[in-house]
């Protein structure tokens, strides 16, 4: 009976705390130049946008290709196995900027979070267009986001439609077209040009492309520009 | 009778035990005598040579090899080895010298043109210094000069002839919107920005409303005023207007009916929009000079 008891006891923390007894390894020497990168970008964000709430940045070394935001502590998790798709500082902000940007908007009220729980598609492309705003204030590329997400989301089938979640094209789309409105500079003098993620996503979105130009055409020839 | 049975029974047995002890001995003497083999002693020869076949030597037998006739062969005996090409070999090569069709082309796709307004032609990007901005400065009360909603649009495009209605979200983002001060702004005795002074912004973003109750939410930034000598002059803040949203009744609606028949139509309800954002001349929004 008592070995059952303690056996039982083991089994519920084993559950419940699987980052603490189930986690990878850490490696110091590695992990923490992961860390310092994560912390700099982070605060960097948050106080080029004078954004007034307090938020902290925590890198996990499990190999998982995913992030995670906590609302009540206001903390940002990147999971170890993220890094390999960030090649350069930009990278780092677009993922920073994206989840902060959906901890932002969480943040804003009451009933703001239900809202979001009932149409989290609406608010998904809002965060990613929040993100392009957080970065250009803070001095990086926002054609990054655009680079990150070609190589980070998934694209499903017309038939596996999902509720929660865009597609990572029509994302992408979203975030061209509010550049080439807010910030048509960084298209213009465009340093991911010559990207390979950046060139496969022009070859995908070549008519949506041409249509964002005419209705630009469209707009400045009314003289609504 | 009985005592005469044992005494023959006894007899029988002394009898038995005698004759098999001895007559071991008896067959082991004949053993030993075959054993000697006085039978082929007679046929054993000594001093007998065998005949012992000699054994054939290896030799590995010469193949004459048909094209040494074709290969130079110098007075002096050497032979000079001459690569020989076979027929596969000398087609690949002259091929692949010639054409070179396998190699990776990087070939560079070109964005679409962009068209710029003559605001956004003028704009620089933010150099993050890392300075530290100071807090709030003078409060400037404003009110919109008109009502400002948001709302979808048709745009008509003419596509190679083809004609496209696209849905936007209006007001457009870039769009000028006009507001106005309310009260004076004074700083350090002195009045900075006269009341009735019209103050810029533009449309930062527009997210449209959505199903599920979701509201429409509106951000308009980049205020800037224009002093009586002609300098443009910044204004910090932005303001931030969402709709209403319905989300949080359609839950509650969604709870309190599923004990009933009626729960099951009460999902339809997540097909409901939210309202719209709204900036109003009836209400006063606060930015910092």
């Amino acid at each position: 009976m008592f070995i059952g008891r303690i056996f039982l006891i083991l089994l519920i923390a084993f559950s419940f705390m699987p980052d603490i007894c189930m986690a990878d390894e850490l490696r110091l020497d590695k992990d923490t130049c992961y860390q310092k990168i994560l912390t700099e970008t982070g605060f960097r964000l948050l106080n080029a946008n004078n954004i007034p709430n307090r938020a902290t940045f925590y890198y996990l070394s499990e190999n998982k290709v995913k992030t995670k935001i906590n609302v009540r502590l206001k903390r940002l998790y990147l999971y170890k196995g993220v890094f390999p798709y960030l090649e350069d500082e930009n990278e780092y902000a677009a993922l920073i900027s994206i989840e902060l940007a959906r901890l932002l908007d969480i943040q804003t009220g009451f009933f703001r979070r239900f809202s979001i729980s009932y149409s989290p598609r609406k608010y998904e492309i809002r965060a990613d267009k929040r993100a392009v705003d957080l970065m250009v204030n803070a001095g990086y590329d926002p054609v990054a986001v655009i680079t990150l997400l070609n190589k980070l989301l998934k694209e499903q089938c017309w038939y596996e439609y999902n509720i929660f979640k865009h597609n990572g094209s029509e994302r992408m789309k979203q975030v061209y077209f509010y550049i080439y409105e807010k910030y048509p500079v960084f298209l213009a003098d465009n340093k991911y040009i010559k990207n390979p993620y950046y060139q496969n996503f022009l070859r995908v979105t070549k008519n949506d492309r041409k249509r964002m130009r005419l209705i630009q055409e469209n707009r400045l020839n009314t003289g609504k520009i | 009778m009985n005592m005469s049975y044992k005494k023959i029974l006894s007899s029988i047995l002394i009898a038995l035990i005698f004759y098999t002890s001895a007559g071991t001995d008896i067959f082991a003497a004949e053993l030993k005598k075959s054993r000697k083999n006085t039978v082929l002693k007679t046929g054993i020869q000594k001093n007998v040579k065998r005949k012992v076949e000699p054994k054939k030597e290896f030799t590995m037998p010469v193949i004459e090899d048909e094209l040494v006739n074709d290969l130079n062969v110098k007075n002096t005996g050497k032979i000079v080895y001459k690569q020989r090409l076979l027929a596969d070999e000398t087609d690949i090569i002259q091929y692949s010298a010639k054409n070179k069709k396998h190699k990776y082309k990087n070939e560079i796709v070109q964005d679409e043109p962009i068209l710029m307004s003559s605001e956004n032609k003028k704009y620089k990007r933010s150099d993050y210094k890392k300075q530290v901005k100071t807090e709030n400065g003078a409060i400037v009360v404003l009110k919109p000069v008109n009502k400002i909603k948001t709302r979808n649009k048709y745009l008509v495009l003419n596509n190679d002839n083809k004609i496209d209605k696209i849905k936007m979200s209006y007001p457009y983002i870039g769009d000028k919107v006009a507001f106005k001060v309310v009260n004076d702004v004074i700083k350090d005795g002195k009045v900075i920005i006269p009341k009735e002074t019209i103050v810029y912004a533009k449309i930062g973003a527009v997210s449209p409303r959505a199903m599920g109750g979701a509201p429409a939410e509106m951000r308009i930034e980049g205020f800037e005023m224009y002093k009586p000598d002609g300098t443009r002059v910044s204004l910090d803040g932005e303001i931030d207007s969402s709709g209403y949203s319905l989300s949080f009744w359609i839950g509650l609606a969604e709870l309190a009916t599923t004990p009933f028949l009626i729960g099951f139509a009460v999902p339809v309800l997540r097909l409901l929009p939210g309202g719209q954002a709204v900036v109003t001349p009836r209400k006063n929004y606060v930015v910092y000079y």
